[in-house]
């Protein structure tokens, strides 16, 4: 506009200079070459005029006409910036930051409202000519705000994001952001620098809580004790994982972060695993429990819970991992356990029942049921009494009240009836326990009835036991009175027969003849031989009925006593005898010594017709048995009537050709039979006989007292 | 054969053979003149003790010796051994056991009740007669009673 008011009137009166110049110079010319009458000359100089006068009119209404929009135009801007210095004003004073502007010797010229606030001010005329140190800030702070001034300004360049502390006149401590701008003038020298700042007191506490939560999470997730990791829910891949992870599953850092989660699954589990990751999108899952696999190949069994985190710009999970393999098999120990004794109690013979402190049966198992002919839903629930009533009547449940009462156990033998009359019977094991008392029934019906059974046959046997021994006692006291009788009542006859002949004898003489006396004698060795007969057969029952005395016998002493008893000095000339060492050997000593007596007696006895006459008497001595031996080569016996030597009253040899009753062998027999020996013979018609006979060895001598 | 000098033997024996064979023997040895016989236990008990028809006894001298048989009527015996020598007085008599009995129980008992000797009845008659001697001699001439 200035230019234009400058330059106008000049142009305009060039302009002119030169339309007139230009026509002074050419008209005339122009005149006389058109041959244009003098009159024309007159017109040349109003035409001029007129020419010169519109040109005039044209330029000054342009000029006239721009100069009204100039002005117009001017109107606006002045409204406008009017309009804006509001504005500015308006924002210097609403905005949030602070503002304020200082010339280059940094004072103030000026500032926002909520900048004099910070600073004291009733007003923000009034920082105009201040500097920072008439402001209450620290002087040291104050120092460093003038310092980034001449910085700016100095360099001519903006420092952006000073974070400084403030303290405002009320003495609060602020943490400040501040730009500092350098202010140019329109030849753009620097003439002072305009400031701002923001409060981030509170972002910067925010900031720094963040961080500090920040530490802490990181080192939650690194030094948790349970594994822990981060997984792209995209593609799997692990993003992150801590130390814990580590030490479990047996990779390195490297290597797991190459691995994607469905590495550490099993086989059959990854599909599930693949579903449950699509389907399943909250903020946070306790997704229960997973097996995993460890890099050794152990699988593990793990409690996962999982949160949805952004983790450098990826959508993901974050995982921790609880192991409870062994929780899981502890478990399942128990539930194991717990499933093999509930089985086992409920499939037990023995009944189990628990019983209530208010007689409620509170767990039966299935022999209970089969014993008290019940359903389970019969007594569960319901007392004693009511399942079964008039139980409370029985001896048995006041034993259980004892019991339960007492807190003491019991074990009975109890006959149950039933409501059909039946009845069986139990053995009770009764318990206290926390919920009342428990008892283990065992179904012994059948024992009871078994024993009942033995029972009677017991008594049945022992009557028929007492029978017989009274038989046997009455027959053994029967033979007694025989024996009695007989060596008694059978020998006073013969006595007197004796007697009374030899009477006849010595006081009847005259009056027999010589075979009158030779009958007399008959009759007498008749009386003789009877006597013997009688006196053995006695010594026969003897044996039976001898108590039994055991004792180590010195059987060699014993052989030697005998032969000593039985042969006469004279005999002993005729014979040859020979003794071997004999063992000891346990037995009744006075009944062995009849052996001997017997055995030796009858080799005498069957040798004596012979002349160097030879008895051996020796032994063999097997596993158990000792057996000894007495050999003759007197007249021996034939063979063919072996088995009749040890019968009684058998004889092999007349009487005429040897004296003898038959019962001698019968004695031994029964002697060696009551030692649980045997006794046998060999020999030869006129080539000698060998007797033997074996006896048991036995440890304990002095133990084995019998008697008959 | 009673008479008003001591009786030297009271002989105790059932079977009359035997009495008369028993009596033959001392006879014959002349070992006894005042011999009496009772046939049973329960007599034998009278005569000792003078009880029923031997009550006039009372003042009479024991028997030198009683030569007593074990099988016995009415009372046996060892009853009678038993009841003699539990009696203060009539304990030292001696008894002498004739008996025809080797039973074992017999001499046990017999000796355990207190009976002076055992002696069997042989049957051979000769050998009865040594034996009879042998107990006269001893028990009528050799032995002194207190």
């Amino acid at each position: 506009m200035k230019k234009i008011i400058d330059s106008l009137p000049l142009r305009v009166s060039l302009l002119y200079a030169l339309v007139a110049g230009i026509w002074i110079v050419v008209s005339d010319n122009l005149i006389s070459n058109l041959g244009v009458s003098p009159l024309l000359q007159t017109y040349k100089g109003w035409f001029f005029v007129f020419v010169t006068a519109l040109l005039l009119y044209f330029i000054l209404k342009k000029l006239i006409s721009r100069l009204i929009i100039q002005n117009n135009e001017l109107k606006v801007i002045e409204k406008e910036l009017q309009e804006k210095s509001s504005m500015l004003n308006y924002i210097l004073d609403n905005v949030p930051q602070s503002i304020f502007w200082k010339d280059i010797n940094s004072t103030y010229l000026g500032c926002n409202e909520v900048f004099s606030k910070f600073a004291g001010l009733n007003s923000p005329d009034e920082i105009i000519g201040k500097t920072d140190f008439d402001l209450p800030w620290p002087k040291g702070e104050a120092d460093n705000y003038v310092k980034d001034d001449k910085e700016v300004i100095g360099n001519n360049t903006i420092k952006r994001n000073i974070e400084e502390p403030l303290q405002t006149a009320e003495g609060k401590r602020l943490i400040i952001n501040t730009t500092k701008i350098p202010l140019h003038d329109s030849n753009d020298n620097v003439i002072g620098v305009l400031g701002v700042f923001d409060d981030i007191t509170d972002r910067k506490h925010k900031e720094e809580a963040l961080i500090e939560s920040e530490i802490r999470y990181r080192m939650l997730f690194e030094s948790n004790p349970h594994p822990m990791w981060v997984y792209d829910t995209e593609t799997f891949n692990i993003l992150a994982v801590n130390d814990a992870a580590i030490d479990k599953y047996g990779y390195t850092k490297e290597e797991f972060l190459k691995l994607t989660i469905k590495d550490i699954r099993p086989e059959d589990d990854i599909n599930q695993l693949i579903d449950f990751v699509a389907v399943r999108d909250e903020k946070k899952i306790d997704s229960g429990i997973w097996k995993h696999i460890l890099k050794n190949g152990k699988t593990i069994h793990v409690e996962i819970y999982s949160h949805k985190i952004d983790f450098e710009n990826k959508k993901a999970r974050l995982v921790l991992a609880n192991d409870v393999t062994e929780r899981i098999a502890a478990e399942e120990a128990l539930k194991n356990s717990e499933l093999r004794h509930r089985s086992t109690l409920e499939n037990m013979d023995e009944g189990y029942q628990i019983i209530g402190f208010d007689w409620r049966y509170i767990y039966v198992n299935d022999s209970v049921c089969r014993q008290a002919k019940k359903s389970r839903k019969e007594l569960i629930g319901y007392t004693m009494p009511e399942a079964f009533p008039g139980i409370e009547k029985t001896k048995m449940f006041s034993m259980l009240k004892n019991c339960m009462k007492q807190r003491t156990s019991a074990i009975i033998e109890n006959e149950f009836k039933y409501y059909d009359g039946s009845s069986g019977w139990f053995q009770l094991s009764i318990q206290p326990v926390p919920e009342g008392i428990f008892i283990l029934s065992l179904d012994i019906t059948e024992r009871k009835e078994a024993e009942n059974q033995i029972l009677k046959l017991n008594a049945e046997l022992e009557r028929r036991v007492k029978e017989r021994t009274k038989q046997l006692e009455d027959i053994n006291k029967e033979l007694e009175a025989f024996t009695y009788s007989v060596s008694h009542d059978l020998r006073s006859p013969l006595r007197a027969i004796d007697g009374f002949s030899k009477i006849l004898l010595e006081d009847y003489s005259q009056l027999f003849d010589e075979e009158g006396k030779r009958l007399l004698s008959v009759i007498r060795n008749n009386t003789s031989q009877m006597d013997l007969l009688i006196t053995d057969l006695l010594s026969l029952s003897r044996v039976a009925k001898t108590h039994f005395k055991m004792s180590v016998v010195n059987m060699k002493e014993m052989a030697i006593s005998v032969f000593e008893e039985i042969l006469s000095h004279k005999q002993k000339d005729r014979f040859k005898i020979n003794i071997t060492e004999l063992p000891e050997i346990c037995g009744d000593d006075s009944l062995l010594r009849q052996v001997w007596y017997n055995l030796i007696s009858n080799a005498v006895k069957y040798s004596s017709p012979k002349e160097n006459s030879e008895i051996e008497v020796s032994y063999i001595t097997q596993k158990d048995y000792i057996t000894y031996y007495i050999k003759d080569n007197g007249v021996g016996f034939n063979p063919d009537y072996t088995h009749k030597l040890f019968g009684v009253f058998q004889r092999l040899h007349s009487a005429s050709e040897f004296e003898g009753t038959g019962v001698g062998l019968a004695i031994v027999e029964r002697i060696i039979n009551r030692h649980k020996g045997k006794v046998w013979g060999e020999g030869k018609l006129n080539g000698g006989a060998v007797f033997y006979f074996s006896l048991p060895i036995e440890e304990n001598c002095n133990e084995r007292q019998q008697s008959n | 054969m009673n008479g008003s000098s001591q009786i030297e033997i009271l002989l105790v024996e059932d079977n009359p053979n035997d009495v008369e064979l028993t009596l033959r023997a001392l006879k014959k040895n002349n070992i006894a003149n005042n011999i009496v016989v009772v046939p049973d236990g329960e007599e034998a008990l009278e005569f000792i003790f003078a009880k029923g028809k031997y009550v006039s006894r009372v003042d009479e001298k024991e028997p030198r010796v009683i030569l007593l048989d074990l099988k016995l009527p009415k009372v046996s015996g060892l009853e009678v051994l038993e009841i003699i020598k539990k009696d203060p007085v009539k304990r030292k008599i001696p008894v002498v056991v004739l008996t025809s009995s080797k039973e074992e129980n017999d001499i046990i008992e017999s000796y355990r009740l207190g009976v002076n000797s055992y002696i069997v009845k042989p049957v051979d008659f000769e050998k009865f007669v040594d034996a009879v001697r042998e107990l006269g001699l001893y028990w009528l001439l050799l032995n002194q009673i207190p």
